[in-house]
C-alpha cells in the first residue's frame, strides 16, 4: 500500500443512528452552530465513536481541499475585462430616457404659457408682499400653481393636454401626495400609453420613496404594454425593489411576455437577492 | 487600496468611479472562474461567464445596495448566469468536469500521489449531484459563510447545514474509496 502524506483508515459505513446530531458535524467543525447545539453535538461526541471517527474524516478531507490549489485563469482575462471597461468609458445616457410622441411645438407653448404665469406670481408677490417673500416662499408659490394647472388639464379629454399636466407635475418641488397620486392614477388608468409612460417617467423621481415604489410595483403587475413594462422594470431595479420578483418571475415563466420584457425581468431577477 | 473593503470599492463603482471595478475583479476573477469550472461549465465558458458577471455587475452597479455583502452579490449572480448557461445550451451540469481540473501535471510540477488526491478529489465531485458540487465549492472552496450561501441559495442556514453535511458525506464516501487503491 502506497504511503499517504494525509493518513487515514476508512472505517466501515456509520452505524450511529443519531441522524440529527450526526447531521450537524460538519457545520461544528466549521464553528457554524449556536451555542446550543454545540453543547449537544459536545456531549454525543463523548458516547459515540461512529461520530468522533467521521469527525476525523470530515477533517480529513477538508484538509486536501485546502491544499488544492485553484486553477488560474487564461492569462489575458484581466486584458480583456480592462476593454469591456473602456467601452463603458465612452458617453452614455445615465438616466432612463422615454420617447413619447408628442408635438415639441405644444410643450414649447406651455412652457410659455407657464413662464408667463411664474412671472405674473412673482410681480404680485414683491408688490404686496415684499417683506414676506422669500425665495423659497415664492418657489413655493410657483409649485402650487403648477399642481393646480396640473390638477385641471389632468381631467382633459385630450391626451396632450394630459401629457402636460405630468409635465407639469414633474416639476412641482417638494410634491405633495395629491401629486403623486393623480401621477399613479395616470399611469395605472390613464386610456393613452403615451400618458401613462409620460407618468411613470414623471414619478421616476418621487421613487427613493418606499410607498410610492410599492405602488409602482403593483402597477408594474397591472401594465400590458411591453414599453412601460421595461420603464417600469429598470426603474424599481436601479432601487433595488425587491417587492416585483414575484411579478417578475411571472413575466419570464408567462409565454404571452414579449421577448423583450422577458430579458428585461430575467436579467433583473439575477441581481436582485 | 488592499485595505479597503468589497463593499467600499462597490459604494465607489457606485457612484460612478467605474474602474474601481478592476480592484474588484483582480480579487475575485479567480474564485469565480473556478466556481463555474467546479460546476462544470468548460474552461473557455468559465472565462466568459466571468467576465459576463462583471459586466452585469456594472451595468445594475445601481441596484447594489450600500453594506451589502458584495461577495455574496456577486455569487447570486454567478449562479443565475451558469443555470442560463447550461439552460441555453442544453448542456446538463450532471456532465464530466472539464479536463483541465485533472491535468494538474500538466501546469505545475508536483508529488505524483498529491496528484492522485487531487484527481480523486475532483473525480469524486464530478460524481455528486450539481446542487452538492455547487454548495461545496462556495463553501470550501471559495470559503462562503453559511449565511451567506444560504441567501445566494435561497434557503434557511439551518437547512444549509444540514444539506452541506450531506453533500460532503458523498464526495467523502467516493473521494476515500478512490484514495483507497
Ligand atoms: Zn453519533
Amino acid at each position: 500500500m502506497k504511503k499517504r502524506i494525509i493518513d487515514y483508515q476508512k472505517t466501515d459505513t456509520m452505524k450511529c443512528n443519531n441522524t440529527q446530531i450526526n447531521a450537524l458535524l460538519t457545520a461544528y467543525l466549521d464553528n457554524a452552530l449556536t451555542p446550543e447545539e454545540s453543547k449537544m453535538v459536545e456531549a454525543h461526541l463523548n458516547d459515540c465513536s461512529d461520530c468522533l471517527d467521521e469527525l476525523q474524516e470530515i477533517r480529513t478531507l477538508h484538509l486536501q481541499i485546502e491544499h488544492t490549489p485553484l486553477i488560474d485563469p487564461p492569462t489575458d482575462a484581466e486584458r480583456r475585462f480592462r476593454q469591456m471597461l473602456e467601452k463603458q468609458h465612452k458617453p452614455q445616457k445615465q438616466s432612463i430616457t422615454i420617447t413619447v410622441d408628442f408635438s415639441w411645438k405644444k410643450i414649447a407653448a406651455a412652457i410659455i404659457i407657464f413662464l408667463a404665469g411664474a412671472a405674473t406670481v412673482l410681480l404680485f408677490q414683491s408688490k404686496t408682499d415684499s417683506d414676506t417673500s422669500s425665495i423659497a416662499h415664492l418657489e413655493n408659490q410657483v409649485s402650487q400653481m403648477r399642481q393646480v394647472l396640473m390638477t385641471a388639464l389632468i381631467k382633459n379629454d385630450s391626451p396632450s393636454d394630459r401629457l402636460k399636466a405630468v409635465q407639469y407635475a414633474e416639476q412641482i418641488s417638494g410634491p405633495s401626495p395629491e401629486v403623486t397620486n393623480i401621477l399613479l392614477e395616470t399611469l395605472n388608468h390613464d386610456p393613452s400609453v403615451n400618458v401613462r409612460l409620460a407618468a411613470a417617467n414623471a414619478l421616476h423621481q418621487f421613487a427613493v420613496h418606499q410607498e410610492v415604489r410599492t405602488k409602482l410595483a403593483q402597477s408594474l403587475q397591472q401594465q400590458s404594454d411591453p414599453m412601460l413594462q421595461i420603464v417600469l422594470i429598470k426603474m424599481l431595479v436601479q432601487f433595488h425593489e425587491r417587492s416585483m420578483v414575484p411579478t417578475l418571475q411571472d413575466f419570464s415563466h408567462d409565454e404571452k411576455t414579449h421577448e423583450m420584457v422577458k430579458k428585461e425581468a430575467e436579467e433583473a431577477l439575477t441581481v436582485l437577492l | 487600496m488592499d485595505w479597503l473593503s468589497d463593499e467600499d470599492i462597490m459604494l465607489e463603482v457606485k457612484q460612478g468611479n467605474i474602474d474601481a471595478l478592476s480592484l474588484l475583479f483582480k480579487r475575485h476573477h479567480k474564485h469565480l472562474f473556478n466556481f463555474f469550472l467546479q460546476t462544470g461549465v468548460e474552461y473557455h465558458h468559465s472565462e466568459d461567464l466571468t467576465q459576463q458577471v462583471f459586466y452585469r455587475i456594472l451595468k445594475y452597479k445601481d441596484s447594489y445596495r450600500e453594506k451589502a455583502g458584495f461577495r455574496k452579490w456577486m455569487f447570486t449572480i454567478a449562479r443565475n448566469i451558469m443555470r442560463r448557461h447550461f439552460e441555453t445550451r442544453k448542456r446538463h451540469p450532471e456532465q464530466e468536469l472539464p479536463a483541465i481540473l485533472l491535468n494538474i501535471s500538466e501546469r505545475q510540477t508536483i508529488d505524483s500521489e498529491e496528484e492522485e488526491r487531487i484527481k480523486a478529489l475532483y473525480k469524486a465531485l464530478e460524481k455528486i449531484p450539481p446542487q452538492d458540487r455547487e454548495l461545496i465549492s462556495l463553501s470550501r472552496f471559495q470559503g462562503m459563510k453559511y449565511e451567506d450561501i444560504a441567501e445566494i441559495t435561497g434557503t434557511t442556514v439551518g437547512a444549509i447545514k444540514v444539506k452541506m453535511h450531506r453533500a460532503l458525506k458523498k464526495l467523502r464516501d467516493l473521494y476515500f474509496e478512490k484514495a483507497d487503491h
